[in-house]
């Protein structure tokens, strides 16, 4: 039994198989179309066997591409989600304006009268021009808009409400940017008038002040749309709910008027 | 005796194996280790030598063909591979020839070759180490399974 060497034939095979092995390679290297011809023939009979193996591979690869752009998407999904939730807490925190203080530009007042008869039309305020008061004067509770000031005395202001049907004012609606009329009736209900038929306002819809006035300041939320109204030809009627709850007014705040040339006092209160 | 439909059987699941993992990594030479141990289980048999290397030869030639579009470069590698590891083989000691010494023989071999084949073939990039990381870790498998049908075999007919 051979316990170490192998036959000297074995190496001058190993020889030879060396050497052959370098000839072929200087010799495709002098002739590169013999070697493309070659390579085309023996890579065509070899893709018959590799087809499967290739399907299933591109198989693989799609399976994989698929369920890593499904998982993208979802993440992206989240994202906006997650965007679109900020931003409308930052449009409703702006447009809610928050009372605090009388320094941040508002006056707070108590509602001292209030008649059964024109409950829906106007209230009265304990405080008038001597506290800063002004005629046009927006009046807000709990962030909404409830009216404005219509006459200023000394000491009192009396307040218009938005459910009165002398209170007319433009608002815009916050998903459709669309504008309209507010007005009441005097029996509590607001409308929301001159809104085109073909915008077909959806109930929920927020409802805030809008710029085209000069005297309620613009982004005070007013109420929201809760159903909808009369068909007028080209336009469509909508009842709009105060966002303020009308029948519980103690306290109001008056935002301070800027444009102080309209102000009007009353002398006889 | 090798079966030689054995041998086209290990080249074809090693192409195979290699278009399935193309683009993720190498897949580490089972024909030569496939000679190997043919070779290293009936080692006084010099025709089996003799016709593994050829084997080798004609193997290493259609590998070239497929994959590196240098022919007679693999197939060098490949003889040169089986030669020396007959050389070393045959200067270990008789009772020395175990499943732990063709297990040694079989991954340096396999390291080896996957290291030449990296260095001439392979484009310089950064997933390099990467491949080379986990060809190195398959080279390993390949070798502990190549030396667990070693030692199961060594006393009887391959």
């Amino acid at each position: 039994m051979r316990e170490v060497a192998r036959e000297s034939s074995y190496w001058i095979h190993s020889v030879v198989s060396v050497v052959a092995s370098v000839i072929l390679i200087v010799c495709f290297s002098f002739a590169p179309n013999t070697k493309r011809l070659v390579v085309g023939i023996w890579i065509s009979a070899l893709s018959y066997i590799e087809a499967p193996v290739v399907v299933c591979r591109n198989s693989m690869e799609s399976l994989t591409d698929f369920f890593l752009a499904r998982k993208n998407l979802n993440q992206k999904i989240t994202e906006m989600e997650l965007h679109l939730m900020s931003m409308q807490e930052a449009i409703e925190r702006s447009s809610v304006p928050i009372v605090e203080s009388e320094q941040e530009g508002y006056i707070l007042a108590d509602v001292v009268a209030r008649s059964q008869d024109d409950w829906w039309n106007e209230f009265e305020i304990n405080k008038g021009s001597l506290d800063g008061i002004s005629e046009h004067s927006a009046v807000i509770a709990d962030g909404f808009l409830v009216g404005k000031v219509k006459d200023v005395y000394p000491h009192a202001s009396r307040v218009v409400m938005i459910t009165s049907s002398e209170f007319i004012h433009v608002v815009t609606v916050a998903d459709t940017r669309d504008l309209g009329l507010i007005s009441g009736d005097g029996q509590g209900n607001i409308t929301l008038s001159f809104i085109p038929v073909d915008r077909m306002l959806q109930d929920g819809m927020k409802i805030y002040t809008s710029i085209m006035s000069s005297s309620i300041p613009p982004g005070i939320a007013v109420g929201q749309v809760i159903s909808v109204g009369e068909k007028k030809t080209l336009y469509r009627d909508y009842s709009v709910k105060a966002g303020a709850h009308l029948t519980q007014l103690y306290t109001v705040a008056i935002i301070k008027n800027s444009n102080k040339g309209n102000s009007t006092s009353r002398n006889n209160k | 005796m090798m079966q030689k439909k054995f041998v086209v059987g290990i080249w074809l699941l090693q192409d195979l194996l290699q278009v399935l993992l193309i683009g993720f990594c190498l897949v580490p030479n089972l024909c030569v280790t496939y000679l190997l141990l043919v070779t290293m289980l009936d080692f006084s048999n010099d025709a089996l030598a003799r016709d593994a290397l050829w084997g080798a030869f004609v193997g290493g030639i259609l590998y070239d063909l497929r994959w590196t579009n240098v022919p007679g470069a693999s197939a060098l590698l490949w003889c040169l591979s089986l030669a020396v590891a007959s050389a070393v083989w045959g200067h270990i000691p008789q009772n020395a020839r175990n499943y732990v010494a063709h297990f040694w023989l079989v991954f340096f071999v396999l390291l080896s070759s996957e290291l030449i084949h990296f260095v001439l073939f392979a484009v310089s990039s950064g997933a390099i180490l990467r491949l080379m990381l986990l060809n190195m870790v398959m080279s390993l498998v390949v070798a502990l399974i190549s030396s667990a049908i070693f030692m199961r075999n060594q006393h009887g007919d391959f």
